[in-house]
């Protein structure tokens, strides 16, 4: 239950990402497939008439247990939105954007795109689901707008689609949700198995392969994948948001609250406060789980002039 | 009269335009504070503190999400068809702007007096409402003091039944019960005293508001993107039935049926707790009604799920702030500052001065631990102990706590976070009005604590 419920949200996080490429892609799931809130409702449904006629349970049992799981997974919702939001805001620093820049000339053809931008994506987001994905399409729009400007044909569903490729690896990778939360203390699971650090998940040689056999074979299979033509991007297209640096509006703050807002050092003292918060824990005998996870993006997040409340904001 | 607290509120609103950050940054700004009262005040090194830090900000975790869920099946409720008509026949009593300030202040009042979820909520929603029906009569109006108006009620919210700290002292085995028994909410909440207090601040406060509205030319009208939005909104209301049911997606989108089966679910688990299970009201059962409703009354699931897609923006600054005022919560608790500030008060207290710097230090704790049930449980048993010691009755002091509490919310933007979402306004643009409210209640509250007999 907890699995399905992740990929819904990753899902509805994409369909929010403003993709208007893979709106093609979408009608044609579309056809059969109902959007990710109508699809809880169902597995509800399905859930709830299996449990009443498989387990036998009373109905008023089940209706409590839905109550209380409800309630119960609230701490576990905000965790994956704040992991989000990080991901997201240490994304689009103009600092990470700068980094990223040069990556999107280096692809000559389409086709090549298709494989670059999948490993790119694949690797990125083994550390950062967040910041894999988001990075991922922005990289992916850009080097579509670059080889458009070249005057090579692309095929814009699927770049964009080779730039999310690394969904495919992100449970299993650093940020990989379930993995980190069973190295959590009193997890859920905790009286069951006790905590599961990540040397055992994560980092262990068997997964390691397994990721590094889909690091080669999903840019494979993006690449043959390929159409034979490809098309010029279209205007709307072409004015996605991609690696643009927002040119720096030199807006003189007038008050002492503006001039708060957009100073630097409180930015980095509050990453300072989050990171010896978490050096404390460390050095205590914690271990990587979810929320020492977190507060990393937290200390990465932003060296520059504009508030993170206001990235959140851009975020939703 | 009228001309000075006019002047009051110009001059407020100036100031607090000018010196008060964004509520983020004054988030961060408390944390500062409390870090260094951390270690210079409660004496723990630097290093421990940052842990205090960071233990408090994963604790806040569960409410920041339940804050959430307030805030966006409020939101996708307040938009369903059935309960817009129904709210906006409130919301169209209100003749003029300055009925509309009253009747939004007087609203703000009742519904936090109610409940402060719902008064978090549903002054949000109520203020949406009015403006809407202004802007649609032509009203000219002043946004900021109507935004400000609705946010009154969480000054005086402890005073209400749902008082946090009353109804603990009234729940059998609660913390403190070996200290000073169970005291009944009919000495606390119903005491007449307190209903004096109460109706005194109900009386008065609309006045302050009313009177605080500026000159026509001054007047600031809402957000053009506000007003887009809501346009927008209107439009989308008949739109879904337009949509042709191609594909199977599509008809599962649009199914009813889907949406009643979901909602019906949640009905039932609201019978059983109601009826078989004796539960309470709190927060969660409120989130789950107002999840249900929006789920039955948007009729489709395509229509609810977009508009919880919606409320995700007005949720935004909580998705981030909570977690830092958990933080904070967690070094003024674990590092013993609130004790250190609640005894200090104590120290020059009299049996008559007692309960009022009791007052005054709920306030000023109020200021980093805008939770009042969270403050109470660190604040509670200094402020029992030293009453007894005084002679002072435990009814009185808790009573000046809750007052305290709620009193200083007017120039803290914590509780405000939910309203400016729904708003689409900034902390600057209310908090000088909510500040001259701010001074009035300080009066009133004083008064009462000090005179009224208890």
């Amino acid at each position: 239950m907890t699995g399905s419920n992740l990929n819904l949200k990753v899902n509805s996080n994409i369909e929010t990402g403003k993709n208007n490429s893979a709106a093609g892609w979408q009608e044609k799931l579309g056809l059969v497939f109902p959007n990710p809130g109508t699809l809880i409702f169902l597995l509800t449904a399905v859930v709830l008439i299996l449990s009443v006629f498989i387990t036998g349970k009373p109905f008023a049992e089940n209706i409590k247990a839905w109550g209380k799981g409800f309630i119960g997974l609230y701490p576990f919702c905000m965790e994956i939105i704040l992991l989000f939001l990080t991901g997201y805001a240490l994304a689009v620093t103009p600092l990470f954007k700068r980094m990223i820049r040069p990556l999107a000339e280096a692809p000559q053809s389409s086709a090549q795109a298709a494989i670059y931008l999948s490993v790119f994506s694949i690797i990125f987001s083994w550390f950062n689901w967040g910041l894999g994905t988001v990075c991922g399409v922005l990289l992916a729009r850009e080097t579509a707008k670059k080889l458009n400007l070249k005057g090579k044909m692309v095929s814009y569903p699927l770049l964009i689609t080779s730039g999310c490729a690394g969904l495919v690896v992100w449970e299993t990778g650093l940020s990989g949700v379930i993995p980190l939360y069973l190295a959590e203390k009193g997890h859920f699971l905790d009286q069951t198995f006790g905590l599961l650090p990540i040397g055992h998940t994560v980092l262990s040689p068997a997964n390691i392969i397994t990721s590094l056999v889909l690091l080669i074979a999903i840019p494979l299979t993006c690449y043959l994948l390929h159409p034979k033509e490809g098309q010029t991007l279209t205007e709307e297209q072409l004015g996605a948001e991609g690696l643009e640096i927002p040119h720096n509006e030199k807006l003189q703050p007038k008050v002492l609250a503006e001039r708060l807002e957009r100073s630097t050092v409180l930015n980095l003292i509050t990453g300072l406060i989050a990171l010896l918060s978490m050096i404390m824990v460390f050095t205590s005998g914690g271990n990587l789980n979810l929320k020492n996870y977190l507060f990393i993006g937290l200390i990465l997040k932003h060296g520059d002039v504009y508030p993170v409340s206001s990235l959140v904001f851009r975020t939703l | 009269m009228t001309a000075v607290i006019r002047n009051m509120g110009n001059f407020f609103s100036l100031v607090v335009q000018r010196y008060l950050p964004d509520a983020f940054i004054f988030c961060i700004l408390l944390t500062f504070v409390a870090m260094l009262g951390g270690i210079f005040l409660g004496g723990k090194t630097p290093l421990e503190v940052f842990k205090f830090w960071g233990d408090g900000f994963w604790r806040m975790l569960t409410f920041s999400m339940q804050s959430s869920m307030a805030l966006m099946t409020g939101y996708a409720l307040s938009s369903a068809p059935v309960f817009r008509k129904g709210l906006s026949k409130i919301a169209c009593l209100p003749k003029n702007f300055g009925q509309a300030v009253l009747f939004a202040t007087a609203g703000s009042f009742l519904l936090w007096y109610f409940h402060w979820g719902v008064g978090a909520v549903a002054t949000g929603l109520l203020c949406r409402e009015i403006t809407r029906q202004m802007a649609k009569k032509g009203v000219k109006m002043h946004y900021p003091l109507l935004v400000a108006s609705s946010y009154i009620g969480s000054g005086t919210w402890h005073l209400g039944i749902s008082g946090a700290s009353q109804l603990l002292l009234a729940t059998k085995g609660h913390f403190l019960e070996g200290l000073v028994g169970i005291i009944p909410v009919s000495q606390t909440i119903y005491a007449p005293s307190t209903l004096i207090m109460s109706l005194a601040l109900l009386i008065v406060i609309p006045i302050i508001t009313y009177f605080m509205i500026p000159e026509e030319k001054d007047f600031k009208e809402p957000p053009a993107s506000l007003i887009k939005m809501m346009e927008k909104e209107a439009e989308a209301e008949g739109s879904i039935q337009h949509n042709g049911l191609k594909t199977l997606g599509e008809v599962l989108n649009n199914s009813i049926l889907i949406s009643m089966f979901a909602g019906a679910v949640g009905l039932i688990f609201l019978y059983y707790w109601f009826a078989k299970w004796n539960g309470a009201f709190d927060l969660n059962i409120f989130i789950v009604i107002m999840l249900v409703l929006s789920i039955i009354l948007h009729y489709r699931p395509s229509s609810f799920y977009n508009c919880m897609k919606e409320g995700t923006r007005v949720a935004a600054p909580i998705f981030l702030q909570f977690q830092f005022y958990g933080g904070i919560m967690g070094i003024m608790v674990s590092s013993g500052l609130v004790a250190i500030i609640a005894n200090w008060f104590t120290s020059f207290s009299t049996p008559f001065t007692f309960s009022w710097f009791t007052y005054m230090a709920a306030g000023l704790v109020n200021m980093f631990i805008p939770s009042g049930g969270g403050q109470w449980t660190v604040q509670g048993e200094i402020i029992m102990r030293s009453a007894l010691d005084l002679g002072v009755s435990p009814a009185q002091a808790v009573t000046a706590f809750a007052c305290g509490d709620g009193w200083t919310n007017l120039i803290q933007p914590f509780w405000a976070l939910p309203l400016l979402g729904f708003a689409g306004l900034g902390i600057r643009d209310i908090m000088g009005y909510a500040t001259v409210v701010f001074i009035f209640v300080f009066i009133i509250m004083s008064a009462g604590i000090l005179f009224l007999p208890w």
